[in-house]
This record gives structure tokens, C-alpha cells and sequence, in this order.
């Protein structure tokens, strides 16, 4: 979201957090409040069509919830078998002499 | 001559079983094996008496197939990422249909088709037994080969499994693309 401030994608106007009527935001411009002079923001206002865009990167680059949770039974129980060779009973004879070329 | 393709070939190869506790250790002709409860343990063993440069561990291991991850054209690193297969028949019934129909993400199915995969056995790769093979311990022919739309499936899902963040990649990659859509002609 590095983008989001970044003025070759957004531009930003800035008005004081006393005023009572503020501009209509546009798409592709933030509207940023400020409570204490420029360095402090107190709310940024933006057109609908970037809040969507905002919630889709969200979705896309949000908080990653390790891959382990979303294992299911079946890919433990075949990752356990295959870390012991315990799905293997036999050999797989005739793969082994593609190999050997036999 | 250029080096033979190995993304993607399925060969036989010597994989050791990841080492855990209680580890056995090798001391020498005529030592006993020495057990060795647990990394704790053994750290503070190192601590108190020094270790030598290195020992040797006794890894069950097993001769099996596994499907390579990368090619190594100028062959200059001997040790290759590949991915473990597993076999089906020893799961229940219903896992194996699951797998079959494609339901099961970290198990990437491959039908019983010698010809391509050169296996005479139903397996999947399992997507969660990522291995480095010494290319010593590989038979040098392989067997079969996954295609080039398999290995990009399986590569896209790998990240995911491997917990590997690829935001920053894909956002720079973003971003130079649209300065290169945006840049004013001429």
C-alpha cells in the first residue's frame, strides 16, 4: 500500500479539521484532514472507487495465517507415511529398472 | 553439450528421513552407538566436553522417487531442492478419492500413467516434503517428467506452503509496470 501516498498515483489536498464543509473527494485524490497544522493527520477522506481498491489490496496482502493451519487430515496423514516410508510397502519394481535401464 | 533438463524429472533417489530425537551417534569402530536424548542434551554435552569437527548421525533413509525443482546447467551446485512423492494405497479410500479430484492442495495427484511418469505405482507429490538430493545419490536417467503447466501449479502452491511471502515481489513488479503503462510517450 506504499503506493496509496504516493503522488504519481494519488494526489492529496489538505484541509483544516475547523472547516465544516469539506470538498467532494474524486477518485484518485485523498482529502487529508488536519487536526494541528500539516503534521498531523486527523482523517483522510477518499472517493469510494479508492476505498474499494484500499479493501481489495487488503484482501490480496493481508495478515498471512501460517500455511500449517489450513492443513487437512488426509495431507498430515500422507506427509507421516511418506516421512517413514510406511506408504511404500514394496518396491515399485518395474519404475527402479526404468531407471537401471535393466 | 547442454546439461539435461532436471526441473520437473522424476528420479529415484537415496532420501534420508529428517533426523529427530533420540539421536544415534556413530563413535568409531568398535564404540558403542551413543544415544543422544535430545538437541538440549546435546548442546550441553558440546558445551561441557567440546565436540569434534563433526559426527556421524545413523538417518534411516530409503531409495525412493522424488520429482526435481530446479535445473542446474553449469552444475555448479551439486545439491538439488526436490519435492517427495508419496504412494496412495496405504491411505483410506475416501483420502484417496479426495486426492484423485483434486481436493487435496499439498497433494498433487498423478494418475497411473507410466508413460509420462514413468511410476507403475498411483502417487501424488506431496507438497509439505520438500528434500535437497546430492546428485550423487540420484540414479542418473529419470523415469518421467511432470509438464511445464504441472511444475507452474506446483510451484505456485509450494510458495504457499512454504509460508513465503511474495507481496513485495509481485508489488514491485506492479508498480514497474504500471510506470511503464503510465510513462509519457516519446
Amino acid at each position: 500500500m506504499s503506493n496509496m501516498d504516493d503522488a504519481r498515483v494519488m494526489t492529496t489536498i489538505e484541509v483544516p479539521a475547523t472547516q465544516t464543509r469539506f470538498p467532494t473527494p474524486v477518485a484518485g485524490q485523498a482529502i487529508v484532514v488536519n487536526r494541528y497544522g500539516s503534521a498531523h493527520r486527523k482523517a483522510v477522506i477518499i472517493h469510494p472507487e479508492d476505498f474499494d481498491l484500499f479493501e481489495r489490496y487488503r484482501r490480496i496482502f493481508g495478515a498471512r495465517v501460517p500455511h500449517e493451519l489450513g492443513l487437512t487430515e488426509t495431507a498430515i496423514a500422507a506427509n507421516r507415511l511418506g516421512e517413514r516410508g510406511a506408504d511404500e510397502p514394496d518396491l515399485d519394481v518395474a519404475s527402479l529398472d526404468l531407471a537401471l535401464g535393466t | 553439450m547442454s546439461a539435461p533438463r532436471l526441473r520437473g524429472a522424476i528420479v529415484w533417489a537415496v532420501v534420508p528421513y529428517v533426523p529427530q530425537a533420540p539421536f544415534r551417534v556413530w563413535l568409531g569402530d568398535g564404540q558403542p552407538i551413543a544415544t543422544i536424548a535430545d538437541a538440549t542434551t546435546y548442546a550441553r554435552q558440546a558445551r561441557r566436553s567440546g565436540l569434534d569437527p563433526e559426527q556421524t548421525f545413523l538417518v534411516e533413509g530409503k531409495l525412493r522417487p522424488v520429482v526435481l525443482l530446479q535445473d542446474r546447467p553449469a552444475r555448479r551446485l551439486p545439491e538439488i531442492v526436490a519435492l517427495r512423492m508419496v504412494r496412495l494405497e496405504t491411505l483410506k479410500a475416501r483420502q484417496r478419492e479426495a486426492i484423485r479430484e483434486h481436493r487435496e492442495p499439498s497433494l498433487f495427484h498423478l494418475a497411473l500413467q507410466p508413460a509420462k511418469y514413468g511410476l507403475h505405482k498411483e502417487m501424488a507429490v506431496d507438497l509439505n516434503a520438500l528434500v535437497r538430493v546430492h546428485a550423487s545419490a540420484m540414479l542418473p536417467r529419470a523415469v518421467g517428467a511432470l509438464d511445464d503447466s504441472e511444475m507452474r501449479v506446483i510451484g505456485q502452491r509450494l510458495a504457499e506452503h512454504l509460508d513465503i511471502d511474495l507481496e513485495p515481489l509481485i508489488a514491485a513488479r506492479v508498480e514497474a509496470r504500471l510506470d511503464e503503462l503510465t510513462r509519457p510517450a516519446g
